[in-house]
């Protein structure tokens, strides 16, 4: 018997709920990321309860009879007060109301669920494509790099703007097509991050320990690869949902959000900044905000946990 | 010599912010240096080494900072000296030499640019005149072509090449302390041993004081005169570099001489002895002497306080340890420990048969070319010729090593040969089955048999997945055992290398480099394979680690009987540990036989060349003057004839200076015993060469 | 050096063909009909294909790309017998195309409506008052030729900027789209080729929604552009770069927190929430400055520089934020290499260190990254210009999205990323320049 090395005390596996906590440390370290989490929040939280719907079970299963009742939101979004249009903020119309005298609280806090969904779930489809062109890329290298890189240098020689206005201009202004629109223009970003990040990996040992082993290139991928970029992606991912609401708002404010009566936050922009010059800036002003808090959130956020893993890694 | 000293150093403590607090790194180091003279500190990595070089300059990053102690440079304190001060002393009066020459110069100023600037700041000394003392000095340094050195930049230059511009750099002002923070470990043997020699050179010329940090007791010994040993950010022991090496008192001293094969030694006839443990971390001190925990002659006293270093009793020589009974413990009279049994030696019973065979193995590659031309094939290609015609046969459980310097082709030969790498030409036959193929089209049989242990230890392991699930994977991929008794068999491996069962669930970042490596021996051996490969596996260890985890392959390999291909640039390592041995150049196996004739005349000139290299721990042993010149020539375009023409230095062993190496390929000559060697020169004019093993 | 930029351009040049494709193809082929998007969904099928008849639509894509990318007027030269040229009519204010005689007389053709003659309308210069003098002459039989079916053909060049080919006797009739309303016409040729010199000699046809050529208004607002970018460009690049060199001197400090965190917010509000806000703070509460852009045909945008202030403002804050945050980024990893640390072992002055040893390796990064970047500052310009109403490139682009004017659209498109790619090659040039490890390799 050789003798081992004596392995000195180590403290005893962490439990699920101590890792957990870890996992938290840089949150709750870094104040950046502390402000941006509470922004986000404060608009995850308005979005789930603007009306009754998460709590209501009615709702769940599309009950005929079933009326949304306003929570947070005070009204419907949609409900026109007769003879009040165009109000500054007062105790009952918080932020005031707009041309169709529509409570503009009740339209902000319900655009929050539209701009909710419809960014992740942009970003989560961006991901899903560029992650897989670019570990394709990357992996593979050659030929299929080559062909893949120059496709995607072309698509990212393409202005961003232009891509939006050239996809909703042909296929019409609506919810999947902005979701489309958002997919195409950040796939090729996401991909050369995962290619990058690929490409670093797979020099690593423990990948030919893996091709040693007569592994499948798919195994290799998305077992071995993928789960040491995910730090990098998730934070690039959060940015990218900064950037989608970002981009949806400007979609909305260029006339190619989602058509009215929605309230899109970047549409009412839209719709108010006609009223700014005649001094009824509350529409264009409060939109404006909603949209900028939320991007800055995220922003913060992404920009706080990056900071935190870099510094101890 | 009782002159000032340059630099006196007392109780230098030096410590860290980190998010645990106040770490120390540094504590109670004093020590003197002398004009000429050369303090050598060695220790492993962890140590407080480089700690030690950066606070003399007071550049310890934005979190460290001088603690506690004093430091006298020519009779002035240079703690709490304010900014400029310290600004005006470096690079004038305190130059460094840096391990990593290729960062540590500027990449986009030209070496003239980075080199006069020293003279213009420090001297105000005019451009042109400036520009002259560089060159000069850079001559100094054997740079071959100084002035068009001036107006290159960095990438243009050879990492032996970047090491001399930082040597001249910091002997420009002719500067009182030298310090050199590992100059020669991010450098090939080869070059190491020419840096080695500059060094000694310029030690005679220069009066000035060096601190020599390194982690190799071979290159201490060539350049020291005194040597301190450093431990967990102690000094441990001081002495002259004849005593230490000779009557080493400390116990981790004699521990680090034990687990370092000498250059000759075999593991038929010697035994590495690793130190148990590994060092503490900072903020984890024991409350007594710092080595306790891993010292084979620990007592009660050892556990009570903390030894400070003293002169050691009974002795003319100024030898200075911190062991309570460095009297008593000499280290003629050490013995291995109760628990620590032998590796059984190898069965003699080994049939011979051949394993693996390889005939005319050739690696080609295009780079990958970035250009838009080479998309559309259009642009210039060069072949790279990584392995160029190898052929080798082994036989079952015997191992084979492989040296050469970076770039000659080891690597990509192995690979090759597990299927990393696409064959170009040749055969390779491996138990019946053919190895042309990628790993990923071979059967499971093959690929079962034909294991890798990889050299980094940080890389060995996938970061996301436990230790268990890590040595399972080949468990299940291969059904090495059913399901159910995959678990066990996980458990069985870990303890066969030398980890309990806690290990399972832990995560790579939770181990030390050492664990991992063994984890990496784990895996390789879950399928039992017949071959393992391992490139490097104990290059990136410390010393005391690396002798474990080479007791533990030997073990493991007598055990199973597994024939090993091994492959690593230390020389004695791959002596000790291999029974034949091939040296590579340029993609060619030039020599290769049974690893005690490797190491006897006759040599192959580029053997005796690498021979030559290998710093030896030992003071007394004195250096051979056979230097090779320049770098490893491109594969992509090797030089005709004998491809080590360009650099051999035995041509004039030929007639006419060797015109036949330049234009013809050399002949095999049989040394006899499977030993043989790829030259022009006739082995009887070989043989008069002299051994260079001492 | 030469052969990298070469190979660059050489990728510039085919990344710029494929997106030429691409413009085309999503913009022409992609669902939806060119007719029905600019007519509406009214029209007739007849009025769809005289429609698509005279404007060159009813023809394979090859040929309409083709035709889109280098002209057609070399085409119809040859089937015409004649030079054609576009000639500029200060008196109405518009183009139209000519056939060139030998003698130098300009001409268009139209048909008698029976079909049987052709009327050639001649444009010569008094040479005596320099003013044009138009005549109308019928041309006699044998103007007509006889082509490969045995048909009598003319091939002229008719009043709409089209050559155009006339069957004899064949009673023709096309649907013009007049000012008011549609316009059955007699005599009409029955082939068309719309003329244009191409998208490559600076002609992308002609807008469907003002019936002028794309050209003519796209020029000088996409300077109107260039002048709003400039300003901008030279307002951030030197503040960007001084602030993030500073931050990143100081990382960790009061000053460096303050410029990452309000750099972060700047660059993450959208360009249109900057512009609301600042629009509400100057103008409407503060009314300092004015918050739209307005300009009349012939003035000067620079005529009222006050209403240039805001725009500029808008696009500066979320540039500045993002140029200082890469730099700063760029600044800290530099001054963590081991050169930097060399540096100071070196015992240089910490001005010299900054200003020689860290500066061009740290610019290397943001320079190439920012010029980068100008995808998202051509995002920026189009929501500055709609927001303030500003008679730019931008503005075009959506206009012309919005209205699905597809010349319009295509032009404006190629020339963003023309833009876009020109400025990537200077990227290149300067990063070259910068990093000798690339100059020298």
């Amino acid at each position: 018997m050789v003798t081992a090395e004596r392995s000195l005390q180590l403290p005893a596996s962490p439990s699920r709920w101590d890792r957990f906590k870890a996992r938290l440390q840089p949150l709750v370290r870094s104040k950046t990321a502390l402000v941006g989490l509470s922004l986000v929040m404060f608009w995850v939280v308005a979005a789930l309860f603007a009306d009754d719907c998460l709590i209501n079970p009615a709702c769940w299963f599309g009950s005929p009879d079933y009326t949304p009742r306003p929570l947070i939101a005070r009204y419907d979004p949609y409900q026109s007060f007769r003879g009040a249009g165009l109000q500054g903020p007062s105790a009952e119309h918080w932020l005031g109301t707009d041309r169709q005298g529509r409570d503009l609280w009740a339209r902000i806090i319900h655009g929050a669920r539209i701009i909710l969904v419809l960014a992740p779930v942009s970003v989560l489809m961006a991901l899903l494509v560029g992650g897989t062109l670019g570990l394709v890329a990357g992996y593979f290298g050659g030929g299929v790099d080559e062909v893949v890189m120059r496709f995607l240098d072309a698509m990212m020689a393409f202005p961003q703007i232009l891509l939006y206005l050239v996809i909703i201009a042909a296929l019409g202004p609506s919810a999947v097509n902005i979701v489309l629109a958002i997919t195409i223009a950040g796939a090729p970003g996401i991909a050369r991050l995962v290619r990058s990040l690929t490409l670093d990996i797979k020099t690593r040992d423990y990948i030919a320990a893996a091709q040693t082993r007569g592994e499948s290139p798919w195994y290799i991928m998305f077992v071995e690869i993928l789960p040491n970029a995910r730090g990098p992606i998730l934070i690039d991912a959060m940015l990218r949902v900064g950037y989608a609401v970002f981009a949806i708002g400007t979609l909305g404010f260029l006339g190619l959000g989602l058509p009215p009566p929605s309230p899109d936050w970047g549409s009412i922009v839209n719709a108010g900044r006609k009223f700014i010059q005649a001094g009824h800036i509350w529409d264009a002003l409060w939109a404006s905000l909603a949209t900028a808090s939320l991007v800055v959130g995220l922003s913060l956020l992404a920009d706080g946990l990056s900071e935190q893993l870099n510094k101890y890694r | 010599m009782n002159q000032q000293p340059v630099v006196s150093v007392r109780n230098l403590a030096i410590a860290y912010e980190t998010a645990r607090g106040l770490v120390p790194a540094v504590r109670d180091v004093s020590f003197d240096i002398h004009r000429g003279e050369t303090l050598g500190l060695v220790g492993e990595s962890g140590c407080g080494k480089s700690t030690v070089a950066y606070g003399l300059v007071n550049y310890l990053g934005r979190n460290g900072r001088i603690t506690g102690g004093s430091i006298l440079f020519q009779g002035r304190p240079l703690v709490g000296q304010s900014e400029e001060a310290l600004r005006k002393l470096r690079g004038n009066q305190i130059s460094m030499v840096y391990q990593d020459p290729m960062t540590s110069l500027n990449p986009v100023l030209r070496i003239g640019d980075q080199m006069t600037e020293v003279l213009t700041v420090h001297q105000k000394m005019r451009k042109d005149e400036a520009r002259a003392r560089c060159v000069e000095m850079l001559r100094r340094v054997y740079m071959p072509d100084p002035d068009k050195v001036m107006e290159r930049y960095p990438h243009q230059i050879s990492g032996g090449q970047q090491q001399r511009v930082v040597i001249a750099m910091a002997l420009l002002n002719n500067p009182a302390l030298l310090i050199m923070d590992e100059p020669t470990t991010a450098l090939d043997v080869t070059v190491e041993a020419a840096v080695l020699d500059l060094i000694a050179d310029l030690r005679r010329d220069f009066d000035t004081a060096i601190l020599f940090i390194s982690h190799n007791l071979g290159v201490i010994a060539r350049v020291s005169d005194r040597v301190g040993v450093m431990y967990a950010g102690e000094l441990v022991e001081l002495a002259p570099v004849q005593e230490i090496f000779a009557n080493p008192r400390h116990p981790y001293t004699q521990g680090l001489m034990r687990c370092v094969p000498r250059l000759g030694s075999s593991k038929l006839d010697s035994v590495l002895y690793p130190i148990p443990g590994r060092v503490p971390p900072p903020h984890r001190l024991p409350p007594g002497c710092a080595f306790e925990p891993r010292c084979s002659y620990a007592r009660e006293a050892c556990r009570a306080e903390r030894p400070a270093l003293r002169p050691l009793r009974g002795t003319a020589v100024p030898h200075m340890t911190r062991c309570l009974f460095s009297e008593e413990i000499d280290p003629k009279q050490w013995r291995p420990p109760d628990d620590f049994a032998l590796p059984q030696p190898a069965n003699d019973g080994v049939t011979g048969e051949t394993i693996l065979s390889v005939e005319g193995l050739k690696t080609h590659y295009r780079p990958a070319s970035a250009s838009l031309l080479g998309a559309f094939g259009l642009g210039r290609r060069d072949v790279v010729r990584a392995v160029d015609g190898v052929s080798f046969s082994l036989p079952k459980g015997k191992t084979l090593g492989i040296v050469g310097e970076s770039g000659c082709g080891k690597s990509t030969l192995i690979k090759t040969i597990i299927g990393l790498e696409d064959m170009t030409d040749g055969k390779a036959e491996f138990i019946g089955f053919d190895l042309r193929r990628r790993a990923g089209q071979r059967e499971l049989a093959l690929i079962r048999e034909l294991q890798m242990v990889f050299q980094n230890p940080d890389a060995t392991m996938n970061p996301s997945y436990s230790v268990g699930q890590q040595i399972e994977r080949p468990l299940r991929r291969f059904k090495v055992v059913p399901k159910d008794r995959v678990r066990d068999e996980v458990i069985r491996l870990l303890r066969a290398v030398k980890l309990d069962e806690h290990y399972y669930d832990r995560l790579p970042r939770q181990l030390s480099g050492g664990e991992k490596q063994r984890v990496g021996i784990a895996r390789a051996f879950a399928a039992r394979p017949d071959l393992v490969l391992c490139d490097e596996p104990v290059s990136a260890l410390d010393v005391s680690v690396q002798a474990a985890v080479l007791n533990l392959l030997l073990e493991i390999q007598r055990e199973h009987g597994t024939t090993m291909i091994f492959i690593a640039h230390d020389l004695s390592v791959v002596r000790f540990f291999c029974d034949y041995i091939a040296v590579m150049y340029l993609g060619q196996i030039v020599e290769i036989g049974p690893a005690e004739a490797i190491y006897a005349p006759p040599y192959h000139p580029y053997t005796e060349s690498l021979l030559a290299a290998v710093p030896i721990p030992d003071p007394g042993a004195t250096p051979t003057h056979i230097r090779l010149q320049g770098n490893v020539p491109s594969p992509a375009n090797p030089p005709s004839g004998c491809r080590f023409h360009t650099r051999c230095p035995r041509r004039g062993l030929l007639p006419d200076g060797g015109r036949i190496c330049e234009t013809d390929e050399p002949p095999w000559r049989d040394a006899g015993e499977a030993h043989r060697i790829l030259c022009h020169i006739p082995l009887e004019r070989l043989r008069t060469i002299e051994s260079t093993g001492k | 050096m030469a052969r990298f930029l070469l190979r660059r351009s050489l990728s510039l040049v085919l990344t710029l063909f494929l997106v030429s494709i691409a413009v085309f193809a999503i913009s022409e082929i992609a669902p939806g009909n060119i007719a029905i998007n600019s007519l509406g969904n009214t029209i007739t099928p007849q009025q769809e294909a005289s429609f698509n008849a005279q404007n060159g639509l009813d023809q394979p894509v090859l040929t309409r790309y083709v035709r889109w990318l280098i002209g057609s007027d070399w085409q119809a030269q040859q089937l015409i017998g004649n030079p054609v040229t576009r000639i500029y009519d200060e008196a109405n204010n518009r183009t139209s195309w000519w056939g060139v005689l030998p003698d130098g007389t300009l001409y268009q053709n139209k048909a008698t409506d029976d079909g049987n003659a052709i009327i050639r309308i001649e444009r010569r210069l008094d040479p005596a008052t320099g003013q044009p003098v138009i005549r109308e002459v019928t041309l006699g039989e044998d103007a007509w030729t006889t082509n490969a079916e045995g048909f009598q053909v003319y091939w002229g060049v008719d009043t709409e900027g089209r050559a155009a080919m006339w069957v004899k006797g064949e009673q023709n009739e096309a649907w013009v789209l007049t000012q008011a309303s549609w316009k059955n016409t007699k005599g009409a040729p029955s082939q068309y080729i719309p003329l244009q010199y191409g998208l490559l000699r600076g002609d992308p046809g002609v807008s469907f929604r003002t019936r002028k050529p794309v050209a003519e208004t796209i020029i000088p607002w996409t300077l109107n552009s260039l002048l709003l970018a400039g300003i901008a460009f030279v307002v951030v690049m030197p503040l960007a770069l001084l602030l993030g060199l500073i931050a990143g001197l100081n990382e960790g400090k009061f000053v460096d927190r303050f410029l990452s965190v309000t750099s972060l917010i700047a660059t993450a509000t959208p360009e249109f929430a900057t512009g609301v806000f600042l629009i509400v703070i100057f103008s409407s509460w503060l009314g300092l400055l004015p918050g739209a852009v307005v300009v009349t045909s012939n003035q000067s945008i620079l005529a009222n520089p006050a209403q240039l202030i805001l725009p500029v403002l808008t696009l500066t804050l979320i540039e500045l934020g993002y140029v200082l945050r890469i730099t700063r980024a760029s600044m800290v990893e530099v001054m963590r290499t081991n050169y930097i640390r060399t540096a100071t072992l070196k015992g240089l002055p910490r001005s010299r260190i900054v200003f020689k040893h860290a500066l061009r390796n740290a610019l290397m990064a943001p320079i190439t990254v920012i010029i980068l970047h100008v995808n998202w500052l051509i995002g920026g310009i189009v929501v500055v210009e709609t927001l303030f109403g500003y008679p730019g490139l931008g503005r075009y682009v959506l206009e012309a999205a919005l209205f699905k004017d597809v010349f319009a659209i295509e032009a404006a498109a190629m020339l963003l990323v023309v833009i876009a790619v020109g400025t990537q090659l200077i990227a290149d040039i300067i990063y070259t320049y910068l990093n000798p490890r690339i100059r020298y390799a």
